[in-house]
């Protein structure tokens, strides 16, 4: 299948400043790609000029298949959503004016507005009666979700994200993270995240695009950035010594599970750990516990498994 | 360099209209009526700018003195419940046109200098004190809350930390007043009051635009170059 | 340490403050009726004044009722310190000493005497004054909402008409002059609203686009500013006086411009100038409030897809109005104001009863203009906030 974005030899200048350098890379249907970097590294730039929010020096981007330049601005980011990091809410109009945006600027009827803001309230976990509230009466959290709620208002095939979780503390972070991978699932949206957060990115990307001043460094699935990183700069930031640990929290244990005798499964006493959790979790049971192998809970009458010290050290070895 | 440069020019400007006013001649004669003088002459510039600006010092200091201390009044606990008193008292000032204070103040204290500073002093009070109020309130919590810590008394407190952090923000209503006292002091002179306003009001008068245009000029470059180093003197005193 | 019963502890500083600061007032008023003259009496308008204590000035009963009024005022705030209270006793105590005007009025000149007349001596004026200013607070203190506020003021009004339609007032020296020059007076009241209104709408109308065009380019923005701050520099008689000049000849080089009324003086030059000063305030505000628009909010709007005149319509101008609207009332007061002057260069206005007094030395002329302009401008203020109050989107 066609990739749903392509970035190519898109660069920027400002005067004789190259901000964005020559990057290309594309992103698959439904997938989330990560954009990792610095501050300056010409991330949220780059960004901006899928949905042209900012022109590119040279170069083109296309999504859908098409040429953005084709199209007049306006038009074409009423078919792509953009969520950021000061989330951006129209403090004069209530939670429903806001998410009601872009489908009121598609001139979509009346009752159908009302219908998909219900839809999305209850698809960000937010009560309907926030429709009638001013952002000034909301959290940090809930007008976070408000701003995706807008940005998926039209039911865009194409997400693009600049840090919006960065506002958030730690706890309600970590939900939003997981909250958006729901989201993803269910809804199917290509996606495009910037963030200078690492784990954010590792936790989220399916691909991880990394850029420094500028320059595409490599980009190409998490496991693939941490066991072959092709440029010092990229090892550096997948951090040497936590490599291992980074490459075991990729993997769930339900996938690296063994099939097991059921009585020893069953075995009082044994330590345990549930199937969605990741290795680098069961890791750190294992050696809690001094045991060499734990009992895998779920799915829910599945055939009993365990999973071994030895299949997890498998996993997390150079290759 | 910009700014720096058009400062140098304008004072220069000032200083040579005031000492030699022949250099204004090529500029204006063309606005004086056949025959009539082109330069005032009934007194020297210099003089009524002295005159002028003495007026204007005068009541601005007094409205400085008065406004101020009123405002760190009522931004005490004690005398909070003042406030809306004390600003409508100082709206009132800018309310009444001075073209009136000057025509009630004048059956009271007589023709000239009094009434025109009187007029001054209730127009120039308004500013200073929103921008003495806006400056006190401004000044963080947590620097009155150490500086008490700290063992300050209340007095101390005001002049060793609210006052210098106030300073901008009550440097910019004394700008504001004082350039507003420059232009209103020339309606003095509808009082005999000494000014470049007779200089204004004697071409009016006499249908000659050379001598408004002196008058007026001459104001309005004065009142340019206060509030330019009056502005100066306000970013000096907002970095620390 | 034992917590005082509820009743006896102290009420909070500022509170007493203001209790304290309503009666004072009250006190402060009955001293000047007691102790300065109520008004003058004059049998014509050039004579001396011969100044009447209250009990003078009125029948024994009715200054007994005044005196009492305020008596009991003052009893009633320091007993029972409550807001109602508060605004009642000085409301009751300023319509008492106005109450007293018109019985002095009534009294003193007699029936069919057109030249006699009764001017408010320093005693009323200032218990009126520590009056109007204890009411002010304390109404101001109990936070009416704007509807009421604008309910209070036309109230006001209406009162105030309705008693001088009465003629209650005639004996008053001001309203002899208004008497005597009645037409020319709503000539000249027309000229000034005309001129303070128009030249204020005219700002209005160039400042905002001005506003709008140069808020978001630091290039245009501050030589723009500069250059309206520098006009603000000028005085006003020299700016209405410079206009003249050119205006005069723009009127005989140009006959339709000549044919439309305006000449080198009047109200040509006045109504420029005075929109040339309004400009200012009403730029400052628009580019304040175009820069309070939160950055996030117009980027988010670019990224859902609005055009710029869709972001400027939807976002920007909405939150900027609050601070265009508080320019509007700067203006609208300043002009008010400022249109007084007018009248030296042939403008008309009020203004032209202020500088005919300041001639004569007719105080009572200098009211005749100064009085409007005050009531228009403290009106505007008050309107204009309550709008702004209104109007606002918080919740």
């Amino acid at each position: 299948m066609d990739p749903m974005i392509v970035v190519d030899a898109v660069s920027r200048r400002y005067g004789d400043r190259t901000v964005v350098d020559g990057v290309s890379f594309a992103v698959p249907r439904g997938a989330i790609t990560a954009v990792v970097g610095k501050s300056g590294s010409g991330k949220s730039t780059l960004l901006r000029m899928i949905n042209r929010l900012v022109e590119p020096s040279a170069g083109r981007v296309l999504v859908g298949g098409r040429d953005v330049a084709e199209e007049p601005g306006p038009m074409l980011r009423r078919r792509i959503g953009y969520v950021i990091q000061g989330i951006g809410l129209f403090p004069h109009r209530t939670v429903f004016d806001n998410v009601a945006t872009v489908p009121r600027l598609l001139g979509w009827p009346r009752q159908r507005v009302a219908d998909r803001v219900g839809e999305l309230l209850d698809l960000l976990g937010l009560p309907r009666s926030f429709g009638e509230r001013y952002p000034s009466a909301l959290s940090g959290g809930e007008q976070q979700r408000v701003g995706i709620a807008r940005a998926l208002a039209a039911d865009p095939p194409v997400l693009l994200m600049d840090e919006p979780f960065g506002a958030l503390d730690p706890l309600i972070r970590r939900k939003a993270q997981q909250d958006l991978l729901a989201l993803r699932a269910r809804l199917g949206t290509t996606v495009v995240i910037v963030t200078h957060d690492l784990d954010e990115a590792l936790r989220l990307g399916d691909r991880i695009a990394v850029m420094e001043e500028g320059r595409l460094l490599q980009e190409g699935p998490p496991e693939e950035l941490l066991r072959r990183p092709a440029h010092p700069a990229v090892a550096a930031l997948m951090e040497g010594a936590r490599r291992a640990l980074r490459l075991l929290a990729l993997v769930s244990v339900g996938d690296a599970a063994e099939p097991a005798d059921p009585a020893a499964v069953g075995l009082a006493g044994r330590p345990r750990i549930d199937a969605e959790a990741s290795l680098e979790e069961a890791l750190s049971v294992l050696l809690w516990a001094g045991a060499d192998s734990l009992a895998v809970d779920g799915p829910p009458g599945g055939p009993p498994r365990e999973v071994t010290l030895r299949a997890i050290l498998a996993r997390a070895r150079q290759e | 360099m910009g700014p720096a440069i058009l400062r140098l020019v304008g004072w220069a400007a000032l200083i040579a209209v005031l000492v030699a006013p022949q250099v204004l001649l090529p500029f204006i004669a063309p606005l004086a009526p056949a025959g009539a003088p082109v330069l005032y002459d009934r007194a020297s510039l210099a003089a009524l700018f002295a005159a002028h600006a003495a007026m204007v010092a005068g009541a601005t200091v007094a409205a400085v003195l008065v406004a101020v201390p009123l405002a760190i009044v009522v931004t005490r606990p004690s005398g909070a419940a003042y406030q809306p008193l004390a600003r409508l008292l100082v709206n009132l000032g800018q309310t009444v046109p001075p073209v009136a204070v000057l025509a009630i103040t004048v059956p009271l204290v007589g023709f000239g200098v009094w009434p025109t500073c009187i007029a001054l002093f209730a127009y120039g009070l308004l500013p200073v004190f929103e921008g003495a109020l806006a400056g006190l309130r401004l000044v963080p919590e947590d620097v009155r809350d150490s500086a008490q810590g700290m063992g300050l008394t209340p007095g101390q407190v005001l002049v060793s930390a609210e006052l210098p952090l106030a300073l901008p923000q009550i440097l910019s209503g004394i700008r504001v007043s004082a350039i507003v006292a420059m232009g209103t002091a020339t309606i003095g002179s509808t009082v005999a009051a000494p000014g470049l306003g007779e200089v204004i009001i004697a071409g009016l008068l006499s249908d000659n635009a050379a001598f408004v245009a002196q008058g007026g000029g001459i104001v309005a470059l004065a009142a340019v170059l206060m509030a330019d180093a009056l502005a100066v003197l306000e970013r000096r005193a907002a970095r620390p | 340490m034992t917590v005082p019963a509820a009743g006896t502890l102290p009420l909070p500083a500022a509170r007493r403050g203001a209790d304290a600061l309503a009666a004072v007032l009250v006190a402060l008023a009955l001293c000047a009726l007691c102790l300065g003259p109520f008004v003058s009496l004059k049998p014509n308008r050039i004579a001396e004044g011969e100044p009447l204590m209250l009990w003078s000035a009125v029948s024994g009963p009715a200054a007994a009722a005044v005196l009492g009024l305020l008596l009991a005022g003052l009893g009633a705030l320091a007993t029972f310190p409550k807001p109602a209270v508060r605004i009642l006793a000085p409301a009751s105590g300023l319509a008492a000493v106005f109450a007293g005007v018109i019985a002095a009025s009534a009294t003193l000149v007699p029936a069919g005497d057109k030249l006699a007349r009764v001017s408010p001596d320093w005693g009323f004026w200032l218990a009126a004054t520590c009056m109007a200013l204890a009411l002010t607070d304390s109404a101001a203190r109990a936070r009416p909402s704007p509807g009421l506020r604008v309910l209070a003021v036309a109230v006001t009004w209406l009162l105030v008409l309705a008693v001088l339609q009465a003629g209650l007032l005639d004996g008053l020296s001001v309203m002899r002059e208004y008497a005597v020059r009645s037409e020319v007076f709503w000539r000249e009241m027309a000229r000034h609203v005309a001129l303070a209104l128009g030249s204020a709408a005219a700002a209005i109308a160039l400042g905002l686009p001005i506003g709008l065009a140069i808020h978001a380019r630091a290039g245009a923005r501050d030589p723009v500013l500069a250059v309206l701050t520098a006009i603000q520099a000028i005085p006003s008689i020299a700016l209405f006086g410079l206009l003249m000049a050119p205006l005069a000849w723009l009127a005989h080089a140009v006959p339709a411009v000549g044919a439309l009324g305006v000449r080198g003086i009047g109200a040509a030059p006045a109504f420029i100038a005075l929109t040339l000063y309004a400009l200012l305030p009403i730029v400052a505000a628009t580019v304040t409030g175009l820069a309070g628009v939160p950055p996030t909010a117009v980027d988010a709007a670019r990224g859902a897809g609005m055009t710029r005149g869709q972001i400027l319509r939807a976002v920007e101008l909405p939150l900027a109005f609050a601070a265009v609207l508080s320019g509007v009332r700067v203006v609208l007061v300043q002009t008010i104001g400022l249109t007084t002057v007018a009248a030296l260069i042939g403008g008309g206005g009020l203004g032209t009863f202020v500088f005919q007094g300041l001639g004569q030395t007719a105080i009572d002329l200098v009211l005749l203009g100064t009085l409007p302009i005050v009531a228009m401008a403290v009106t505007a203020g008050i309107l204009l906030d309550a709008a702004a109050e209104g109007l606002r989107w918080t919740p």
